[in-house]
């Protein structure tokens, strides 16, 4: 129970205490004016002042950019150039206001960073089309990330920290554009890095926040984003191995860090979980995963940025794993070797088969445990994971129609009985309780 | 600890200020002091010519021919390098010399994408001043207006740009079609209209 609750709880009690003479009023009366203050509004109330906040700000912003827009040709340049920065003086101020008069309003900081950070992009742009500057996106992007990294630190603001995602994985599109006939650029990596400290403070302190469920959510969407940039890339192969380890790392971290949320409360599990079944039945398929992916001309062909970025994450997910393990915590290990078993997989010429035991091997596990853990969540998973590689086999292989018809009546059988088994214990051990779907 | 936050902040906003505020100051310098040039513009892929809020420029003179073949090797890898400008007897400007090493004087503008192409003593490149921002209503006029021009098989070279240069810095000025600048022309072509 948050402190803010405890003391509207026991005020709320103390009416109740003194007419039963468990305390009398003067300490009634005392009581009332210790715990008073630490009342917070509900969590609510914060989350829709933040949201309205933000999206204030947002309209704002645009709403002053469209009316300058309207007679922009009929001002002389420098008059342009100076108005152009006339948003970023308005949030400076109030960005200011905030950190000396209302530092810890979240509804303030979100509001004014996002206004500071959007004003920074605009003033920029609205110069460089007032002297028909160069057409360097790489430029832009850089000097307005530069810009809106501190800003992340000094208004501990989630929304900035996902406008500068944006950013980021924009500058490293640009960076590695299909086009481009340069080595792989790695240099976005070190914002992903700039942004961990901050990150890593909201898991200590605020770990049951709305604003670290969605930076989480941004940051495991940036990473993944940045990763498909390689694809396709020469000099940064095999692509199967960063991806297969970096959503184990999710799912692992979700699990270790996140393990009382659920839903979208829970955006690391949901992405790793979903990166897993998705690769894994992808791999599945004859030709995806190959020795030759590891080798070029009789040498081992990886590259060493993806060597390097493997070994990290899979040191964090041996971390993340080793924790859980002394916390006594449970979790799916087959999901969370993923990484592992994808490289013990590339080596043999057997992969397909090997990754269909592993998927079948998967799939089974999440279903008995969520038999265990009466999850009707994972029970699903694990039946989706089986029916997923069934559908796969039979897109892959020759099977007649009746043989498939066979199976998938099978499968959706499987699917509705267990359901109404998993339904029915339930009703049967609680009449009055509510199934969850 | 608030007010370190606060100093911290206060030296952070001066830099959000100062770098806008660089920008304008370094290019009005230019556009006010700078020696002007008037670049011709050549045809362009109807495709390409404006996307969304800018005319794409492409500049008939963007070649310069070297002392001999063999100072290409001093230009392989590089991708920026330094235009000394000169005027031809028709008032445009043309490069007079090459350097992959900056070079002094105000008649100097950096140019990017160097590129050696099939010819020895030849080195291409783009200027960097390619694109001309103008207000969305009155840009797809201003696009045609500006194809045709560059269509036409005359030699009267109606549409080119004046571009204002200063140490190595060049700054769009506008952009002229029969002698009048384009923004004028579209704009009253679209009242003609209205």
């Amino acid at each position: 129970m948050n402190p803010s609750t405890f003391a509207q709880h026991l005020i709320n009690e103390l009416p109740r205490l003194a007419e039963l003479h468990v305390i009398d009023a003067a300490n009634a009366e005392t009581l009332r004016q210790h715990y008073a203050p630490q009342i917070r509004p509900p969590r609510s109330l914060s989350i829709g002042l933040t949201i309205s906040a933000i999206l204030g700000a947002l309209l704002i912003g645009s709403g002053i950019i469209l009316l300058l827009a309207h007679n922009w040709d009929d001002l002389a340049r420098p008059v342009r150039a100076i108005v152009a920065m006339l948003p970023l003086l308005i949030s400076i101020t109030l960005a200011g206001f905030t950190l000396l008069r209302r530092a810890d309003s979240t509804a303030w900081r979100e509001g004014s960073g996002i206004f500071y950070f959007l004003s920074i992009g605009a003033a920029i742009a609205l110069i460089s089309q007032t002297y028909h500057l160069y057409s360097d996106m790489e430029k832009f992007l850089l000097v307005w990330m530069a810009l809106s990294l501190p800003l992340i630190y000094l208004l501990r603001s989630g929304s900035v920290f996902v406008g500068f995602l944006a950013c980021l994985v924009s500058y490293h599109f640009v960076l590695n554009e299909v086009w481009r006939s340069t080595p792989p650029s790695h240099r976005a990596w070190w914002g992903i890095v700039a942004l961990l400290p901050f990150f890593a403070w909201h898991l200590w302190k605020h770990r049951e926040s709305l604003t670290t469920t969605w930076i989480s959510a941004a940051l495991a969407i940036a990473v993944t984003f940045m990763l498909f940039a390689y694809v396709g890339k020469p000099d940064f192969r095999p692509w199967e191995l960063p991806f297969s380890m970096t959503f184990a790392l999710f799912y692992v971290t979700s699990c270790s860090m996140f393990a009382h949320q659920r839903g979208w409360r829970n955006p690391l599990r949901a992405i790793g979980c979903l990166g897993i079944a998705a690769l894994s039945i992808a791999f599945t398929f004859r030709d995806i995963l190959s020795p030759d992916d590891l080798w070029e001309n009789g040498r081992f062909a990886i590259s060493l940025p993806l060597a390097v970025y493997w070994l990290l994450t899979a040191a964090a997910v041996i971390a993340a794993v080793g924790s859980m393990y002394r916390r006594h915590m449970s979790f799916n290990w087959i999901a969370a070797l993923f990484g592992f078993i994808v490289l013990m997989v590339m080596f043999s010429p057997n992969a397909s088969l090997l990754m269909n035991a592993y998927v079948t091997s998967l799939g089974i596990f999440t279903l008995v445990q969520g038999v265990k853990r009466d999850s009707l969540l994972s029970m699903n998973e694990g039946l989706i994971l089986i029916v997923a590689l069934i559908v796969g086999r039979f897109f892959d292989e020759d099977f007649g129609f009746v043989a498939r018809g066979i199976a998938f009546i099978l499968a959706g059988s499987g699917f509705l009985g267990m359901n109404i088994w998993v339904l029915s214990s339930r009703r049967g051990n609680d009449p009055s309780r509510k199934v969850p779907a | 600890m608030k007010n370190i936050r606060f100093i911290v902040f206060a030296i952070f906003s001066i830099a959000s200020i100062a770098v806008p505020l660089s920008i304008i100051w370094k290019h009005e310098d230019v556009l006010n002091h700078g020696t002007g040039y008037r670049f011709r513009t050549a045809p362009v892929d109807p495709y390409d010519a404006f996307r969304g809020k800018y005319v794409a420029l492409r500049f008939a003179d963007s070649q310069a021919t070297l002392k001999s073949p063999s100072e290409q090797r001093h230009f392989a890898g590089i991708r920026i390098a330094y235009v000394r400008l000169g005027v031809d007897p028709q008032g445009f400007a043309i490069p007079l010399e090459i350097s992959p090493v900056p070079l002094q004087g105000d008649d100097v503008v950096t140019v990017e994408n160097v590129n050696t192409g099939d010819r020895d003593a030849v080195i291409g490149f783009t200027y960097p001043f390619d694109r001309y921002y103008l207000e969305e209503s009155i840009a797809p006029r201003a696009e045609q207006l500006y194809r045709e021009a560059n269509g036409r098989n005359d030699n009267s070279h109606s549409a080119y740009v004046l571009v204002k240069v200063k140490r190595g810095v060049g700054v769009l000025d506008e952009l002229y079609i029969d002698g009048k600048p384009i923004r004028t022309l579209a704009t009253e072509d679209k009242r003609r209209s209205n």
